[in-house]
């Protein structure tokens, strides 16, 4: 049992396979909610299965001045890093699979890492639009890193503790770190969407001027596990902030304490898909809404409007909080 | 250390996660056609153009930016070290420098 | 089973990438008419990838120009297989009326092989998604099923043609030119 349940949650739920289910779901719910929002009519709901199994089975290609081992190893980095990641999130009770003091860091660092793969497989491919694409990822970084992880102090400071799951316990009676740190929240959910480079800052891939950036030289199964990183971070950085601002599984009026486990796990998990699938829907609105910024633009106005709200807010609650 | 906690450390969790990768890696495998190096099939793609592969100069405004990510990235650790017990004016001075920097570097 | 698994899947999602061998821009138009919000081909699961890398399907329009042949024969190399290729318009179909000239070498299939031709001068963006969809009809019985209804719905008469079709054509054209000259 002792072992069988760690690798439960890393090879089943929340990692690898739910990941992989929840973030193709939500894929769809993206790409469906566009399409309404264009006036289409969208794709069917087995679409990105469809997509996954068929980037599987095409050929694989590494170019020949590529760099072997850093071209075939990156997606894998990438995936890595956010699948461990959901380990130290909550995603059915204020309890993630494991936690520990300072699991909040190490779960913003595992998100990092998809961004410093793709820059290493676009710069290790040395394809000229890849090169590009992976200046880009790099300079996007630096612009969104620091106000995301400006903002996610601001629960850690409010909550008083460093893990997720104690954050994420602090707000069960009802008061969402939403209400101490407002602008926290806002700065977290717009660097949320360059850290997944979704429009208007999917500046890395820009397909109109840089064909698709650091991926160009990918096909296959390391294309499908590319996409398949950004849909699972999209999942996990979703849950992430639903537990730190947003409560977690919390929800006014539901009983969690006089339900049996497995009843309350279930509807804590319902719960959290819900506040996910919100925010899907937020990044859907801005893709549809926005188009693509500039990459200097972007940088300047992130550390600007992003960084400053992010600091201020923090500053009012260290100072309300002593 | 019990086996759940080495199980559950972030070193192992991530090789496991990375194990779960190359399941998919071989799951391609299996379904997908060889690869034949046909033509220019193994060539850098450049709209079909003969280039070198070879790495760019990077010419950005990436090093003006990688000081002031050091810069916050810094000051937002030293303010998380201990959220528990952190002193006010410690945490507000590093606030306020944080800030000036920035203002300083985006001034023209 | 797993066999049936990828057949599916290659049928219901095929990535787009859009190649211009000497269009005068005309056909390169009517393709992101297709792919506009009017025509939704996402529904069948098409999207436009910017890299050939990435995609299944090869639209080309234009004749073959002499600039472009060995260019057009590398991206086609740099498609990952299983690849293949729709030849949007006239041009691209014969090379139709450049087809002579001194830079010309003539349709797509002069220098790639090509799985289904969409003519026209610009082809209709309903004609090119029913191309694609057509492609898609060889591979999968469920896009066949669909294509077959369309056929019953409306005249779909020379939208677009097979390659054996194509075969077919250009033989019985030779035949009557050879006629038409042993006449005169």
């Amino acid at each position: 049992m002792q072992v069988l349940t760690p690798l439960f949650h890393v090879f089943v739920f929340p990692g690898f396979l739910f990941l992989i289910a929840f973030g193709l779901f939500a894929s769809w719910v993206d790409r469906k909610l566009v399409a309404k929002m264009q006036n289409r009519v969208g794709p069917p709901l087995i679409q990105p299965f469809a997509d996954l199994i068929k980037l599987l089975a095409k050929e694989d290609i590494i170019p020949e001045s590529a760099n072997r081992a850093m071209f075939a190893v990156a997606p894998l980095v990438a995936f890595a890093g956010v699948v461990a990641s959901a380990i130290y999130v909550p995603m059915w009770s204020a309890q993630a699979a494991n936690s520990f003091q300072g699991d909040l860091i190490v779960v913003i660092y595992l998100l990092t890492l998809p961004a410093f793969a793709l820059f290493l497989g676009g710069w290790y491919s040395t394809n000229p639009f890849a090169t590009i694409g992976a200046t880009r990822v790099l300079s996007q970084l630096f612009g969104y890193e620091v106000p995301f992880f400006l903002a996610c102090l601001g629960p850690a400071l409010a909550g008083g503790s460093w893990s997720i799951s104690e954050i994420t316990a602090a707000q069960a009676d009802g008061g969402w770190f939403i209400a101490a740190a407002p602008l926290s929240f806002i700065v977290a959910m717009i660097a949320l969407i360059g850290k997944l480079e979704r429009v208007p800052f999917d500046i890395p891939q820009a397909k109109t001027e840089i064909v698709s950036g650091p991926e160009v030289e990918y096909t296959g199964k390391r294309l499908a596990l590319w996409k398949l990183s950004f849909l699972a971070e999209t999942i996990v950085a979703s849950a992430l902030i639903a537990a730190l601002f947003l409560g977690g599984p919390h929800f006014w009026g539901i009983p969690f304490g006089d339900m049996p486990a497995w009843l309350a796990g279930l509807v804590g998990l319902i719960v959290l898909a819900v506040k996910i699938l919100l925010i899907v829907f937020f990044l859907s609105l801005t893709r549809a809404a926005l188009a693509r910024i500039r990459i200097d633009q972007m940088v300047e106005w992130c550390l600007l409007w992003l960084g400053i709200p992010a600091l201020v807010n923090l500053g009012i609650i260290i100072f309300t909080m002593s | 250390m019990t086996a759940s906690g080495v199980l559950y450390h972030p070193v192992t969790v991530f090789a496991l996660a990375m194990f779960a990768g190359w399941l998919i890696y071989l799951f391609g495998k299996a379904i997908a056609p060889a690869s034949h190096a046909v033509g220019g099939k193994l060539r850098t793609y450049a709209c079909g153009e003969d280039v070198k592969g070879s790495s760019f100069p990077t010419a950005y405004h990436l090093f003006h930016a990688a000081f002031i990510f050091t810069l916050l990235d810094v000051l937002a650790l030293v303010l998380g070290t201990n959220p528990g017990q952190v002193l006010p004016w410690l945490a507000g001075s590093y606030l306020v420098v944080g800030l000036v920097a920035i203002i300083i570097l985006f001034k023209d | 089973m797993l066999n049936g698994l990828v057949k599916w899947a290659r049928g219901k999602s095929p990535w787009v990438c859009h190649l211009n061998c000497g269009s005068c821009n005309g056909c390169d138009i009517e393709i992101v008419a297709a792919l506009m919000p009017r025509f939704d081909l996402e529904r069948f699961g098409v999207l436009l990838e910017g890299s050939p890398r990435h995609a299944d399907v090869l639209m080309t329009t234009g004749p073959v120009t002499r600039q472009i042949r060995d260019r057009v024969i590398r991206v086609y190399d740099q498609v990952a297989e299983p690849k293949f290729v729709v030849a949007v318009g006239t041009c691209g179909v014969s090379g139709a009326p450049f087809y002579p000239g001194y830079n010309v070498l003539g349709g797509v299939d002069s220098v790639i092989p090509v799985d289904m031709y969409v003519p026209g001068c610009p082809a209709r963006p309903d004609a090119i998604a029913y191309g694609v969809l057509k492609l898609l009809g060889t591979l999968d019985p469920k896009a066949d099923a669909l294509v077959k209804e369309i056929e019953s719905r409306r005249d779909t008469t020379g939208l677009v043609y097979t390659p054996s079709e194509m075969a077919e054509m250009r033989q019985a054209n030779e035949t009557s030119l050879g006629q038409t000259a042993a006449r005169s």
